[in-house]
């Protein structure tokens, strides 16, 4: 058995080497390496971080929660509005699932939230996996999933976790994350200490007159559309779970700004041509949710369409994220209804 | 369960090659591996569990009852009722709604309902393990065993069950009798290089292969002439790799276990003349047809009009073995043509240069997979058809495909089997299998995959 034993050690060892460089680098942030930077936001677990710093310096007493549409609102502005500490919670891709976890993470951490912001999309009720990133979450996981956060869940979670970097992708995500470093390449993603964001490398290429944006629209309209073609129904359990969460936070005296986040017109006009289907639900989309947020005494804020907060149709990085003029414009739509959530 | 899977890997095979060095007598070392074979086969469905200990205790029984006597019309009874148990076994589920579709066909009325029958994978295979035993018994070219460990073990062997090879009893009775002897280092290190190097042909060729091929023939009607010809070099290749490499992962599998599993492919797309290429593609199915079907209906022993009816025959109903579709009974009749001709035509052709034979041989037999891998007539006929017609553009993803099949077509030329290779129980191999096996569980772990075989 010699041989077999020599095999054996060499073949954990390279699983080990593997893992080491992997864990390293940690392109994903779901590892415990820090010294590379990650591939893709990893807004949750950089936001938790920078969360639980700013509680340090101070109670949190407000929270944006939402998609990436969200992370472009600045909390000083609610702030001033409100007179409450507020922190920028939203995060890539979110779902309802991560307002849940986020409030739940709040509230572990014994931050006296008073008031939350939810920037809502369409997109968020609709049938279909959760996004790996909230998935492969050691923290918001396995609330997700209805599981305590044991040691034996750890155990699991990490080894799907290893598992699952052992591809050929990922091994293309360390490669991109090792080349960033080496080229200095700035990230795309730049958060604030309030968890608001900044695209500093798209603002500088717009600046510069480089940025394709007309390009970058059409991909994301390419892409929204392809993602929705199937699934542009409501997922009853995410009304449910929408309506659980509004309840909750009435529970709990927390009031709630409920918002609709929007889209570049030329989405409309697209889906209004190709999808008509597709444009109709997201048409009557804001009087279900409003629905739901009437009956747990919550308005609807209704900023789907640009015109709704005089928005410019220059300001736009692609369909769905908005620039910062928009997010000024945004922000004072919102703020009254902030303001009204202090009384 | 399938070889490449998880389950596989990371816990059944550590389990049961633990346990079963674990045990030194023979009687728990039989039971490990039958009771192991019936996790494995009924991690797909356990109810068909109970199908295969049927077939096994029924050719077990009649091992024994055969043993014991020595009338020969008796035992030729035995034989006889034991072998229509299997084949009516097999019949009903992998044939049935076939046959009943032809004779609605032919007397356009229903006379035979169709079923909604679920085919249990392997039972093409171990039907013909159990035949094979108790024919070899009734022969006497086998002592039936009396234990029922024994057989169910040879019957049930994880490694060979669900896709071949097809083992014959006395082709491993040696080393089932000493299956309680100590490991061997050699052995060790045989069956982790054959596995290794069956993982690799399957995940890092046939797979990669199959990727750039699925589509092109999933949209066959739009087929155009490269992409006709990508299809049909890639299915060929995919096709070799894919099961070579199962039976390489079996042959790894047997050796970790203290048993010898016979070769299964000798480069067969190397061969000189289609009887030549029967005897190194799956050499233990076709000599399996010859020993149990072509010999006994006289073989060539009756003249020549005989000889070439039954290799019709034997083709034929080696067709339809691999499944109940009317493309598998076509190829089977080609390759059956193809045999008859190479006898009348055989030395003619030996005349050619040995490279020309070759391609003549790979060409012929590649047609022959075109007919194989169509899912019917129309599929065959436009594939065919569209081989001998240059037009269209190239389906997508053509230079990616194309140059992984060139690669494995090097390979087929110029690689030797597994079975030349000389797997050194140096420890600085066990570093290679080891780095191997990481590779290829990356490229298995992204695209999940069955093997070829697993259908017939």
């Amino acid at each position: 058995m010699a041989f077999l034993k020599a095999f054996l050690i060499r073949l954990l060892a390279c699983l080990l080497a593997v893992h080491l460089v992997f864990g390293a680098v940690n392109p994903l942030g779901s590892f415990w390496g820090h010294w590379f930077p990650t591939t893709t936001p990893a807004a949750r677990m950089r936001k938790r971080a920078l969360f639980d710093a700013w509680q340090q310096s101070g109670a949190v007493e407000g929270l944006i929660l939402g998609s990436s549409r969200s992370m472009m609102l600045a909390p000083k502005v609610f702030a001033a509005a409100s007179g409450r500490r507020f922190f920028n919670f939203a995060v890539s891709d979110g779902r309802l699932e991560d307002v849940d976890a986020i409030l739940a993470y709040a509230a572990e951490r014994n931050a006296p939230v008073r008031e939350i912001v939810i920037g809502i999309d369409p997109l968020m009720l609709t049938p279909g996996a959760l996004p790996q990133e909230l998935r492969d979450d050691w923290v918001f996981a396995p609330r997700v999933e209805g599981r305590r956060n044991t040691v034996l869940w750890r155990i699991g979670h990490g080894a799907r976790l290893v598992k699952e970097s052992l591809r050929p992708s990922f091994v293309r995500e360390v490669i991109t994350s090792v080349r960033a470093t080496l080229t200095h390449k700035e990230p795309l993603h730049t958060f604030f200490s309030d968890g608001s964001l900044e695209y500093r490398a798209r603002d500088r290429s717009i600046a510069s007159g480089t940025y394709n944006r007309k390009g970058m629209i059409r991909k994301c309209i390419g892409e929204i559309m392809d993602s929705l073609k199937t699934r542009h129904t409501f997922d009853p359990n995410k009304l449910t779970l929408l309506g659980r969460i509004l309840a909750d936070a009435r529970a709990r005296n927390i009031s709630v700004t409920l918002w609709m986040t929007p889209y570049h017109p030329d989405f409309f006009r697209e889906a209004a041509e190709r999808q008509p289907r597709l444009a109709a639900w997201l048409a009557q989309a804001p009087d279900t949710i409003a629905l739901i947020a009437a009956s747990r005494g919550v308005a609807l804020v209704n900023l789907q369409a640009i015109g709704a907060f005089g928005g410019d149709t220059e300001d736009w990085y692609d369909c769905v994220h908005f620039g910062p003029a928009n997010a000024a414009r945004i922000l004072s739509r919102l703020r009254p209804a902030v303001r009204e959530g202090r009384r | 369960m399938v070889f490449n899977s998880d389950i596989f890997l990371l816990a059944f095979l550590p389990v049961v090659f633990t346990l079963f060095w674990a045990f030194d007598s023979k009687t728990w070392r039989y039971g490990l591996l039958a009771v192991a074979g019936y996790v494995f086969y009924g991690w797909w469905n356990w109810r068909f569990c109970f199908l295969l200990l049927f077939s096994s205790l029924i050719s077990y029984a009649a091992g024994r009852a055969i043993g014991a006597t020595e009338s020969r019309n008796r035992r030729r009874a035995i034989v006889v009722a034991c072998v229509s148990i299997d084949l009516a076994i097999l019949g009903f589920f992998k044939y049935y709604n076939f046959f009943a579709a032809a004779v609605r066909a032919v007397t356009s009325s229903a006379p035979l309902p169709v079923l909604d029958i679920v085919l249990p994978i392997g039972i093409s295979f171990y039907t013909f393990h159990t035949i094979s035993y108790v024919v070899d018994v009734a022969e006497r070219r086998v002592r039936p065993t009396a234990n029922l460990w024994e057989y169910l073990t040879y019957v049930n062997l994880f490694s060979q069950l669900v896709a071949g090879p097809i083992v014959r009893f006395r082709q491993i009775e040696a080393d089932l009798e000493a299956i309680d002897g100590p490991p061997r280092e050699d052995w060790m290190a045989k069956g982790i290089g054959f596995f290794v190097v069956g993982l690799a042909k399957k995940v890092l060729i046939a797979d990669q292969i199959a990727a750039g091929i699925d589509p092109i023939l999933a949209s066959w009607g739009v087929m155009s002439f490269s992409g006709a010809w990508i299809a049909a070099l890639g299915y060929t290749c995919q096709l070799y790799f894919d099961f070579s490499g199962y039976s390489d992962m079996a042959v790894g599998l047997g050796f970790l276990f203290g048993l010898r599993i016979p070769q299964n492919f000798n480069s067969p797309y190397r061969a000189l003349g289609i009887a030549d290429f029967w005897r190194r593609w799956h050499i233990s199915l076709s000599s399996w047809l010859r020993d149990y079907l072509y010999l006994p209906l006289g073989g060539n022993r009756k003249g020549a009009a005989r000889t070439y009816a039954n290799l019709m025959i034997v083709m034929l109903l080696g067709g339809l073995w691999h499944g109940a579709n009317w493309t598998f009974v076509a190829w089977g009749g080609y390759h059956g043509v193809l045999l008859i001709v190479d006898r009348v035509a055989g030395r003619f052709f030996a005349r050619l240069p040995a490279f020309l034979y070759r391609l003549q041989t790979f060409f012929l037999v590649l047609l022959g997979w075109v007919i194989f891998r169509s899912t019917g007539a129309g599929m065959a006929m436009h594939w065919l058809r569209t081989l001998g017609s240059p037009s269209g553009g190239l389906p997508p993803d053509a230079l990616r495909t194309s140059v992984v099949i060139g690669l494995a077509l090097v390979a087929i030329a110029t690689i030797p089997e597994a079975w030349e290779f000389r797997f050194s129980t140096d420890r600085r191999w066990a570093m290679v299998y080891a780095a191997a096996l990481v590779a290829c569980y990356f490229v298995m772990n992204a695209r999940p995959s069955v093997f070829l075989y697993y259908q017939f």
